[in-house]
């Protein structure tokens, strides 16, 4: 279970405190207009950005001293995922072993995930040979091979097609579900947090002022919801 | 030049140091001039690979080109045929059969290579300094000011720095003794400017586009430097490193206070020959002065730079 336990983080212009719970097997979809500070949350969960009070706790294990790499998170940005002088190969298995020494059992890992995500094929070429939804599953495989229990999404997949990003959104899914993964994702389409996600948090001004299961799109409480989705005080 | 007869000639100190510091004011003056007139490039052109031109189709801009690259190939040409046209003479390989040319090249090739090499490592701790500074921990200022020092030897010339290491060792050591040494630290130092323009917007590029990352994967320490920093940095840091030898290859002003008998570079062996109105070994030396810098910016670059490298 992640616990975001009134986490704070305090900038000139702006403070942001979280309160959250997400358990395993779960997407948590984080929706909201820009600025509101969806992506700022998860670089507190992600440790990339300084954390002034609060508890983050993941299985009641306190997570704010620790760096990045020693938090049991994995992170897939909305870019600079990749290395792009590296091969699909190299990028996924740096995820395993920083010098890219890697183990017999971390070289069937690697084959394993690009299996799972369908690039097996695509091993040995570079990223700038490869689509955009390619680009995205090395992203994906890599941070299903670091075997972390925590995986963080910031707008992975905003640039791609409906079509592809949905496809990607099931795979997301699905590999939830077999892992047991807790997952956050940052996403600026309702349709796709009401499509794959377990839980709604809907974050405005720094704050996460409604969250619910999936209906909570269908009947939201506050009127900024209701202004974000596009729903006016006097429809509702 | 009136410096070095002042202290090679006259030794006469207190004159040579005044003179190194009207130097001083002049080249502070100007570089004042060159920031106060200098506008900040907007910052995506000065981040962009090539400069855009969409009026590159007009024949007017082109013939407009043309004529300034020719006018330019007209002034760099004619030195360059020349001293190769003079180089090829009857006695050439008299002069070449020379252990005094050959001497001063081996010199000159230690010099230049070992004050590259410290110039860029220089270059590469400042630089990454003040990335840290201004990336991580957003202070721009404070990274500012730290590449301002790298650049300081534009306020400060060789032969003025060379003076000033002159006077301050001359009663604590014996200068000929250190030249090699001094120059190298010279060179280096001259070198700086030039490897911190090639070297600073590709580091921060890296720094901006994989750092996060890095820190997320771990990739810390040798292993970023081996998978993440030199494959992507490979390419300038050989260009700053060709520029370093040029430029140390080529000096005259350290060398000149500091050049004795036993140490020779090709630039002081040029000098003392044209001096001497020794044409003909001049012109050999000229030439091979000319091979040598050619040759190794090619091998610096097309090597250590890799096997799409060239100069942006």
């Amino acid at each position: 279970m992640l616990q975001l336990n009134n986490l704070c983080s305090r900038y000139p212009e702006q403070e942001l405190c979280f309160t959250l719970s997400a358990g395993a097997g779960e997407i948590t979809a984080l929706i909201g207009p820009s600025g509101a500070g969806k992506s700022t949350l998860l670089a507190m969960v992600g440790g990339f950005t300084s954390v002034d009070s609060g508890q983050l706790l993941y299985d009641s294990r306190e997570l704010v001293p620790l760096t990045p790499a020693q938090r049991p998170i994995t992170t897939l940005f909305q870019d600079n995922n990749l290395f792009w002088h590296m091969t699909v190969y190299q990028n996924i298995a740096i995820g395993l072993a920083p010098s890219l020494r890697l183990t017999p059992a971390q070289k069937a890992t690697v084959e394993l995930v690009a299996g799972q995500v369908g690039i097996e094929t695509l091993l040995n070429r570079k990223p700038s040979s490869l689509s955009g939804g390619q680009q995205q599953r090395v992203g994906l495989a890599r941070c299903l091979a670091r075997r972390q229990p925590v995986l963080l999404l910031d707008e992975p997949f905003s640039a791609l097609d409906p079509a592809l990003r949905f496809e990607l959104l099931e795979l997301l899914r699905s590999q939830t579900d077999q892992l047991q993964l807790t997952v956050l994702l940052v996403t600026h389409h309702p349709d796709e947090a009401a499509r794959i996600a377990d839980n709604i948090a809907f974050v405005h001004n720094g704050r996460i002022i409604e969250s619910g299961n999936r209906e909570l799109l269908a009947a939201p409480q506050t009127e900024e919801l209701k202004a974000y989705l596009g729903q006016g005080s006097s429809e509702g | 030049m009136a410096i070095y007869q002042t202290l090679r000639f006259d030794f006469d100190l207190p004159l040579a140091g005044m003179l190194a510091l009207v130097q001083l004011l002049f080249c502070s003056g100007f570089l004042l001039l060159q920031y106060g007139l200098t506008k900040a490039a907007p910052e995506q052109h000065a981040r962009s690979q090539l400069a855009i031109r969409p009026d590159r189709q007009r024949l007017g801009v082109r013939l407009w080109d043309a004529l300034i690259l020719t006018l330019g190939l007209g002034l760099f040409l004619p030195p360059l045929l020349a001293i190769i046209s003079s180089g090829l003479n009857p006695r050439l390989w008299a002069a070449l059969s020379s252990s005094r040319l050959w001497h001063a090249t081996l010199t000159s090739v230690v010099i230049a290579g070992c004050a590259a090499l410290l110039s860029v490592l220089l270059t590469l701790g400042l630089l990454s300094s003040s990335r840290y500074l201004r990336l991580r921990l957003q202070r721009r200022r404070s990274a500012a000011l730290m590449e301002a020092t790298g650049s300081v030897i534009l306020v400060l010339p060789a032969v003025v720095l060379s003076t000033g290491l002159f006077i301050l060792l001359r009663n604590v050591a014996d200068i000929f003794t250190l030249g090699p040494v001094l120059v190298l630290l010279v060179n280096a130092l001259m070198a700086l400017p030039y490897g911190l323009r090639a070297l600073q917007l590709p580091m921060e590029r890296v720094s901006l586009q994989y750092g996060r990352l890095c820190t997320s994967l771990d990739v810390q320490g040798l292993a970023r430097i081996r998978l993440v920093e030199w494959p992507l940095l490979r390419k300038p840091v050989a260009l700053a490193l060709a520029l370093a030898m040029m430029l140390s290859l080529g000096d005259l002003s350290a060398i000149a206070l500091f050049g004795s008998q036993s140490l020779q570079t090709l630039p002081w062996l040029l000098y003392q020959q044209l001096g001497n109105y020794q044409m003909i070994d001049a012109a050999a030396t000229a030439l091979v002065l000319l091979l040598l810098s050619l040759g190794l910016f090619g091998l610096v670059e097309g090597v250590l730079g890799g096997k799409d490298a060239a100069t942006e």
